[in-house]
């Protein structure tokens, strides 16, 4: 069975970004470039609740980065039990470890089956023929380890995904860093769309959140609120980035990248307490003043132009 | 309010919160006793209610806090 070290940064990553990227690991490659992309917020103000509007929708082909900057790409196929060998477990084409998608609705294996239909990644480890055992790792928490039978295992399977060594790029630059970069912010900051964005969640916050409707209806799995789930996706896109930078100024050691790496945390800890803060209302019952939150939401806009705007004046 | 009194009300909490029922002590991670980050804040309610005390914002982020010993410390610094 492989042993799969954990990456550095593990809580700043999704789960499909962490389970490639421990496996890149494995392979002795970096990873940090995966984060690159769009992480403005995106926001249409016409849905009941506020936890609806709001989303982070990156659209960048972030494999094509992983390639150039690290040697190292990810095909996710769809998941057929014909590719199966029966009498092995294996998968045909997919040598250990590997990638698996998952609708944890399926799986009998998640604390969330028969309740949410949650997509879920975490890699496969290795299969026991003589106990119908497949030995998974789930990175994106805190690097779990379980077994589970073929039987549960296939149920909630829809995607197997492989990592692709590929030859990186030799001697990149600081520009090829600095292009990429200047490319997000060009997606993150189009006509101001994450500071505008961020302050009509602030306003929405501000005149109409309705506790009760936010969450009233997912009362018995709070982790299915859609505000909640929403702001750890858009901290965890900003938490990412922040790494990113860490990791590009560790690598050319640009003015400025470690400024806005740090004003990027800044903002990701001010996104966990409105997280906090909103689930503690919730539960206590207590009233909480919304002009807090919404004054805090206003500061994460600023924050983060500043970030936008640091990167944008980068020099190579 | 002496830190071993401190502790075994924390502990108490949190075993009620989680109904759970093992031994549990200063080192026992928060994850691994089943404590997510909503139960975290249920924790941090039945805190504040048992102390008459309040966490400010910054100590109320679940991955602040590792283990049971952490979340004492914590609580030991603001009854101080």
């Amino acid at each position: 069975m492989v042993t799969l070290a954990r990456i550095d940064n593990e809580s700043a990553y999704n789960c499909i970004h962490i389970s490639v990227a421990t496996i890149a690991k494995y392979y002795g490659r970096d990873y940090q470039m995966i984060s690159g992309g769009n992480w403005a917020l995106q926001y249409e103000a016409n849905k009941e609740r506020i936890g609806q509007c709001m989303d982070v929708v990156n659209e960048v082909d972030v494999c094509k980065r992983v390639e150039r900057f690290h040697g190292f790409s990810w095909i996710m196929l769809p998941f057929d039990r014909q590719n199966i060998d029966l009498n092995t477990g294996s998968f045909h084409d997919f040598n250990y470890p590997f990638l698996g998608n998952f609708d944890l609705y399926y799986s009998p294996w998640s604390e969330v089956y028969q309740k949410h239909h949650f997509f879920h990644c975490l890699i496969i480890l290795g299969y026991d023929v003589q106990t119908d055992q497949y030995t998974c790792l789930d990175p994106y928490l805190k690097y779990k380890v379980f077994s589970t039978s073929s039987q549960d295992l296939f149920s909630g399977m829809n995607r197997c995904g492989k990592v692709v060594l590929t030859n990186p790029i030799q001697n990149l630059s600081s520009y090829d860093y600095w292009q990429y970069i200047q490319d997000d912010m060009q997606l993150v900051n189009c006509n101001k769309t994450n500071f505008l964005n961020i302050h009509k969640l602030a306003d929405d916050i501000e005149n109409r959140m309705d506790i009760h409707c936010e969450f009233d209806e997912f009362k018995s799995d709070l982790h299915a609120v859609p505000i909640l789930d929403r702001i750890r996706k858009i901290s965890l896109s900003r938490h990412a980035y922040a790494w990113m930078l860490d990791y590009v100024y560790k690598v050319t050691g640009s003015n400025g990248l470690d400024r806005a790496s740090n004003l990027l945390l800044d903002g990701v800890t001010l996104w966990k307490i409105i997280q906090a803060r909103l689930t503690k209302q919730y539960l206590s019952g207590m009233d909480d003043k919304f002009s807090e939150i919404s004054s805090m939401v206003r500061l994460i806009a600023g924050i983060e132009q500043e970030v936008i705007e640091i990167l944008c004046k980068l020099e190579v | 309010m002496v830190v071993s009194d401190v502790r075994e009300k924390i502990l108490e909490i949190i075993k009620q919160e989680l109904d759970f029922h093992q031994i549990i002590h200063d080192e026992s991670k928060l994850e691994e006793i089943g404590v997510d980050s909503i139960a975290f804040i249920s924790i941090i309610i039945a805190i504040e209610e048992e102390f008459s005390i309040r966490f400010d914002d910054k100590q109320i982020i679940y991955n602040k806090y590792q283990t049971i010993g952490d979340l004492v410390v914590a609580v030991q610094s603001i009854i101080e």
